[in-house]
């Protein structure tokens, strides 16, 4: 079972406070190649500080934090990135009027040629890029040159995955990936979601929605102002009870009907 | 032809087609035609057109630079008092230029990336402070904001050469724009340029140096006017501080006219040298048709506006929304 | 607006703020070192007149500061700035009255703003001496001369010339669009052309085109182009005027086209010698500012004046006196011109 495998980044008890306030406290979890950790909670849970301890911009004030089994920190964000770890933003992922083959090598351009005559390799950047859409079920780009402004916001997080994976990555922090989409757009991002994990790169996936965690997640942290609510695993939980979990419990059982409770149940 | 509409120098290149078959159907019995009148528009538009492609590329790099004219008039002022009050050969005028020019464009940089500040208001304070200080320099040392410039060596014939009335800026024009087209369109740092003015926070994010590429392109953007400043006060041998004032507009003018987004991002160099031959065809026609002089004025405004509008259609066009 | 006309008028606003207050500095610094002399009080003189980035002032400025220091009186260069000179005409003109200097001499270029402070100067007991322009409304202001040259004059000196030398198109260049000094000058030129029985035309460069000699060249060429039948010009400033000779020597037409020019400059006295340029009008502005302190210090110190106004210009130079104006513009900093 994947289970077994070294996690590539592990939280063991982990606490961040800011000038004395706790914003994260006694946090355990780990994320593993090939599967999908769920970061749940609502605004002002501690997702964002989380975040910016997997991508190296904080260091846990106390805890331990393990890279690929080792006790280690993240230099910097740089450092985080080097070692495989990248963030996909969904609203600064990618630049709308630039086209799919600049926007994909942005920042690590092939070059051909020598000397003088060293120049950007665009038929390689666009063809690359193509065939990694292609690869995470995105086949409506056809063309390197196409301007990234004219894809659906799906395919553009997809361009961004793609992107991250293609430089590299093993792990990938998705920050409410799913956040302004639609419906359609949102089913795009989530089979993203499960084609990344079935090519055995690790997912943290950030979100406020527990459909969508429960649709495509494996492993489960719910946090609640700082505190870990809980941490399950695929098939432990309803969607209801996870729902019930973020929103604080009993509060929200007892503002619910009947009606809607079994409704959640089923 | 869709895809040919979608480039952004399409307008650019329609807008100085237009103006062409304008003047040479309205003008072309009056010399607009002859070899002197291709040569007037030319040597006009090859003059704002080195402005207007670093000018461009700071522009897609999501900046502006106000300074621009400034530093034409403060290089004037530099290679005059060096050859023409102090007897120094042209070409250590012309480097002490260079230094002033890429120091501008440094510091212009610099205090755009640092303080986070609007260009705008930091070269428009740069702006003035190069143009108060050089004056303050000038006539503390010559007494005069206005001197002779005397050509004394190889740079007075690398700027100042001309055959017929086709000045050598037409040939600078042509390199200059086809290395910056070269650079924008197939290297990194033309990739990274447009990164840097399509969304700074993605281009960092993606590991671009935007703060490295901003700074390089205002000292390019200087450099273009200590170019122009030199070529011009050559042509006159006659340094004065207020030359190159109109390049502040003209410029930014030529750009938008070639189709470069005011939001930066977005835009190419041969659009933008499109903008800077619809200006020298405008602004010369008139006088080949006998018309009223302001009239070029109100010429380039509306031509700026229609540009403008265009470019934000145009934009959303290619954006298939 | 007499001054901003006298050579390059179109710079942008804030670029003048700039130049203003550059110069505004300096000529602070510049005007008070003057020792005085031993035993009667020193007199002051306030000068109110153009910036220095202008480069028709310097001389002006040298010939003040040259009689302020031979006469050991105290000046006071209070220069005014182009890019605001309504507003900055009235504040300087205020400050020269706050300073309550013992003459004001003043350049009054935009007579609606200047003449009721003058007369409140008058008023105060401060003497008012009108430099440059003004020449129509200093009498009545309560001043007590005027030195200066008057703008009509210069385009019927302009005609006259370039109507002896043949000419019988003429086209008068205006830097500066819509500036009413020079296009009285223009007038003047026109209505005399007309009594002498040629024609002239105007042309109006545009506001962008002043500080760029090589477009104004152009300018001058394409209209060249158009109006073949055009064989004299004259320009208002020496830029203008070089531009102008630039133009005909492209468009091969110098041995028909004459060419005269106002302001001094050092290429502009060149072309005299080599005969590109038929003339060119010196106002002398090392005169106005030499006889504007002059004068003033004399009426402060003995209540004497010249009566009526004296003329600075026209002054025309051309190929018989040229070598002697230009051993003096060589020998002697902002005297002839500065540049």
């Amino acid at each position: 079972m994947t289970q077994s495998e070294t996690p590539i980044l592990e939280l063991r008890g982990v606490t961040k406070s800011f000038q004395g306030v706790t914003a994260v406290s006694n946090l355990t979890l780990a994320v593993r190649p090939g599967r999908v950790l769920c970061l749940l909670g609502e605004n002002g849970a501690g997702k964002s500080t989380v975040i910016k301890m997997l991508t190296g911009v904080e260091r846990p004030t106390s805890g331990e934090m393990r890279i690929d089994g080792a006790v280690s920190t993240f230099e910097s964000p740089r450092d985080a990135r080097d070692r495989g770890i990248a963030t996909v933003y969904q609203e600064v992922g990618t630049l709308p009027l630039m086209s799919v083959a600049r926007n994909f090598v942005l920042a690590a351009e092939p070059q051909k040629g020598r000397g003088l005559f060293r120049r950007l390799d665009l038929e390689t950047a666009g063809r690359l890029a193509v065939e990694r859409l292609k690869e995470l079920g995105i086949s409506r780009v056809t063309n390197g040159s196409q301007l990234v402004g004219t894809m659906s916001g799906g395919e553009r997080q997809a361009l961004a995955i793609a992107r991250a994976l293609h430089f590299g990555a093993r792990l990938l922090v998705l920050d409410e990936p799913t956040a302004a989409l639609g419906v359609r757009e949102s089913a795009t991002v989530l089979r993203l979601i499960e084609r990344v994990r079935n090519s055995g790169v690790a997912v943290v996936f950030i979100t406020h929605n527990a459909y969508h965690a429960h649709s495509v997640g494996d492993d489960f942290v719910i946090l609640r102002r700082g505190e870990t609510l809980d941490a399950f695993h695929r098939g432990d939980k309803q969607v209801g009870e996870i729902i019930e979990l973020m929103a604080g419990g009993a509060e929200l059982q007892s503002l619910l009907s009947q009606s809607e409770k079994q409704a959640m149940q089923s | 032809m869709r895809r040919l509409i979608h480039r952004p120098e399409a307008g650019g290149a329609i807008s100085a087609l237009l103006v062409f078959a304008f003047f040479a159907i309205l003008a072309g019995h009056n010399g607009f035609l002859s070899l002197l009148g291709t040569a007037y528009w030319l040597d006009t538009a090859s003059e704002l057109g080195i402005i207007a492609i670093p000018v461009g590329m700071l522009m897609i790099g999501g900046e502006f630079d106000l300074s621009v004219g400034a530093v034409v008039g403060a290089t004037s002022m530099i290679v005059a008092i060096c050859s023409g009050s102090y007897e120094l050969p042209g070409w250590l005028g012309f480097s002490l230029a260079v230094v002033f020019g890429a120091g501008v464009g440094l510091a212009n940089g610099l205090i755009v990336v640092k303080t986070k500040l609007p260009s705008f208001i930091v070269t428009l304070s740069t702006m003035l402070m190069v143009t108060g200080s050089i004056l303050g320099v000038s006539i503390g040392l010559t007494g005069s904001s206005s001197i002779s410039a005397i050509p004394n060596d190889f740079l007075g014939v690398l700027v100042a050469f001309k055959w017929h009335e086709f000045h050598i800026s037409i040939l600078y024009w042509v390199l200059f724009g086809a290395a910056a087209i070269y650079v924008m369109e197939r290297t990194s740092f033309g990739n990274w340029v447009y990164a840097t003015g399509g969304n700074v926070v993605t281009a960092r994010l993606a590991g671009v140096p935007t703060d490295r590429v901003k700074v390089i392109l205002f000292i390019l953007s200087s450099l273009g006017a200590v170019l122009v400043g030199t070529i011009e006060t050559y042509a006159f041998q006659n340094g004065s501080i207020t030359l190159g004032a109109q390049y502040v507009f003209s410029g930014i003018a030529a750009c938008v006219i070639g189709g470069v987004l005011l939001t930066g991002g977005y835009g190419s160099l041969l659009g933008t040298a499109f903008g800077a031959t619809t200006y020298g065809i405008v602004s010369l026609g008139v006088f080949f048709l006998g018309w009223n002089a302001d009239l070029t004025e109100l010429f380039i405004g509306a031509l700026l506006l229609l540009a403008v509008i265009s470019n934000n259609r145009l934009r959303t066009f290619a954006l298939g929304r | 607006m007499k001054f901003i006309t006298k050579s390059q008028g179109g710079i942008p606003l804030a670029r003048k703020i700039a130049l203003g207050a550059a110069s505004m500095g300096l000529a602070a610094v510049m005007g008070s070192v003057l020792p005085a002399l031993a035993d009667d009080p020193q007199i002051t003189i306030a000068f109110v007149s153009g910036p220095l980035n202008d480069s028709f002032f310097p001389p002006l400025y040298q010939g003040a500061q040259d009689a302020a220091a031979l006469l050991g009186a105290k000046l006071n260069y209070i220069p005014i700035d182009e890019a605001d000179i309504e507003a900055s005409s009235a504040r300087t003109m205020q400050a020269a009255i706050a300073m309550k200097p013992d003459v004001i001499v003043v350049g009054d270029f935009i007579t609606g703003v200047v003449d009721p402070l003058i007369k409140q100067a008058v008023a105060a007991g401060i003497p008012v001496f009108v430099n440059q322009s003004g020449q129509d409304q200093w009498e009545a202001d309560g001043a007590l001369g005027f030195i200066g040259q008057q703008g009509p004059e210069v385009g019927i000196v302009a005609a006259e010339r370039l109507t002896k030398a043949g000419s019988k198109n003429i086209l008068c260049v205006i830097n500066v669009p819509g500036n009413p000094y020079l296009q009285a000058i223009c007038k003047g030129l026109a209505e005399k052309a007309k009594e002498l029985g040629v024609t002239s035309a105007n042309l109006e460069l545009p506001t962008a085109d002043s500080t760029d000699q090589g477009k104004v060249s152009r300018d001058i060429g394409a209209y060249l182009q158009a109006h073949g039948d055009v064989d004299g010009i004259f320009t208002e400033n020496a830029a203008v005027g070089t531009a102008a000779v630039a133009a005909v020597e492209a468009a091969q037409v110098a041995d028909k086209v004459k060419i005269g020019t106002m302001e001094v400059s050092k290429v502009a006295l060149q072309q005299i010698r080599d005969g590109k340029l038929l003339f060119l009008v010196n106002e002398q502005p090392y005169l106005d500012g030499y006889y504007g302190v002059m004068f003033a210090y004399n009426y402060a110190k003995y209540g004497l004046a010249p009566v009526g106004a004296v003329s600075t210009g026209p002054s025309v130079v051309d190929k018989s006196n040229v070598d002697k104006i230009s051993a003096v513009f060589d020998k002697y900093k902002n005297v002839i011109g500065s540049n």
